[in-house]
């Protein structure tokens, strides 16, 4: 990219968090929580929302995570539906994250819903038995999420019993694979759903019962 | 922080643009801070700047070459302040301006960043460069010649001790 690109991109990049170090903390704790009660939906806290700045097209969850997860050590995976250079600058300047080409290589992914099919996810990195702390995170964007009765039910750790919510967006062949996935434990993927401003964890050891 | 070195642009117009930047930047990020307040403050008062980056300081590691041949190594840390401001003009496109300094001193580095904005505006930059870039080159370039002053006073030549192939 020739010197005047790049400085034209940064004149129309967005900003980030207004308090990068407490609003990353707040996030922080939202996405603990998020994966510590897989099937809870979480909210962003409401300062941190109104104030933070945020590329156009990008929902306010997954741009707060982003922020959050993402440093210089840290590799990203952009999906095509959610790439654009807008969003590639705002990573590179906000986080300082590098952007991989090839999914096996990515800390993170970030892509919609419509784009986690099996072939993408299987060349994820989902760790290995020695070390299942290296597999990569998923944040995907889903069109919608409710805490009430619908196409899911979860159970495992972080859940008393069971719980039933309704996540559209993901297809069928994703369920499919995510409960297959389930077979290869500690090893797996986990996954950050995000729709506007709620955040919604599903780590590798939530089972995921039979769905409608 | 992020350190990532540009490839020299083939455009040569755009190669002078980054290189008279890169002199203004040096000497907005070297000069003394009592010579650089006053234009500092007088920027961020005046004109509306949007932050992209607050400024926050942190750790920048410095590497060097044994007698600038050898291997790379790690030589120190270095606490390092950083900011990037945007000014958004009515008339013309908006320009982002950076300041690194070294040191934690916040207010500098909003300073340079202000000042680094401004001087990419084009109505701005003559005026900038004869009324702040100039006397602040003067003013560096005296503390500089000081310096090297006080030093060369006390400086001894070892001519039985001269390494082979120096300079006589």
């Amino acid at each position: 990219m020739s010197a005047r690109l790049e400085s034209a991109a940064l004149a129309e990049l967005a900003p980030a968090f207004a308090e990068p170090v407490h609003d990353a903390q707040a996030v922080f704790r939202v996405l603990l929580e998020a994966m510590s009660r897989p099937g809870r939906v979480q909210a962003l806290p409401a300062t941190c929302l109104s104030t933070m700045g945020r590329p156009q097209d990008l929902a306010p969850a997954l741009a707060a995570a982003l922020l959050t997860l993402l440093d210089a050590d840290t590799k990203l995976w952009l999906g095509e539906s959610l790439d654009s250079p807008a969003l590639r600058a705002w990573i590179r300047f906000h986080c300082g994250a590098g952007l991989v080409a090839q999914p096996e290589l990515a800390d993170f992914a970030l892509l919609s819903a419509q784009e986690a099919r099996p072939a993408l996810l299987q060349r994820l990195n989902a760790g290995s038995d020695v070390a299942p702390q290296d597999s990569a995170t998923v944040l995907m964007l889903v069109d919608a999420m409710a805490p009430a009765q619908g196409n899911q039910r979860w159970r495992g750790p972080g859940i008393e019993r069971e719980h039933e919510l309704t996540i559209l967006g993901p297809q069928p062949e994703f369920w499919a694979w995510r409960r297959a996935q389930q077979a290869s434990f500690p090893c797996g993927l986990d996954f950050v759903f995000a729709a506007g401003d709620r955040l919604l964890g599903l780590p590798r050891s939530t089972l995921i019962a039979e769905v409608d | 922080m992020n350190s990532r070195t540009e490839a020299p642009s083939p455009d040569p117009e755009a190669a002078e643009l980054v290189a008279q930047r890169q002199r203004w930047l040096g000497i907005l990020t070297q000069a003394p801070r009592a010579a650089l307040a006053p234009h500092g403050q007088r920027v961020v008062a005046d004109y509306r700047f949007e932050a992209l980056r607050a400024p926050e300081a942190g750790l920048l590691m410095l590497r060097a070459r044994a007698s600038n041949s050898g291997a790379r190594f790690n030589l120190a840390e270095a606490t390092v302040t950083r900011c990037a401001l945007r000014y958004r003009p009515a008339t013309a496109a908006a320009s982002v301006g950076v300041g690194y300094v070294l040191g934690r001193d916040e207010e500098r580095a909003r300073w340079v960043a202000a000042l680094d904005a401004l001087l990419q505006q084009a109505d701005q930059q003559a005026l900038l460069l004869s009324e702040v870039i100039a006397p602040l080159q003067a003013a560096l370039d005296a503390q500089r010649a000081a310096e090297r002053a006080r030093v060369a006073a006390s400086q001894v030549r070892f001519f039985t001790l001269q390494a082979e192939g120096a300079a006589a």
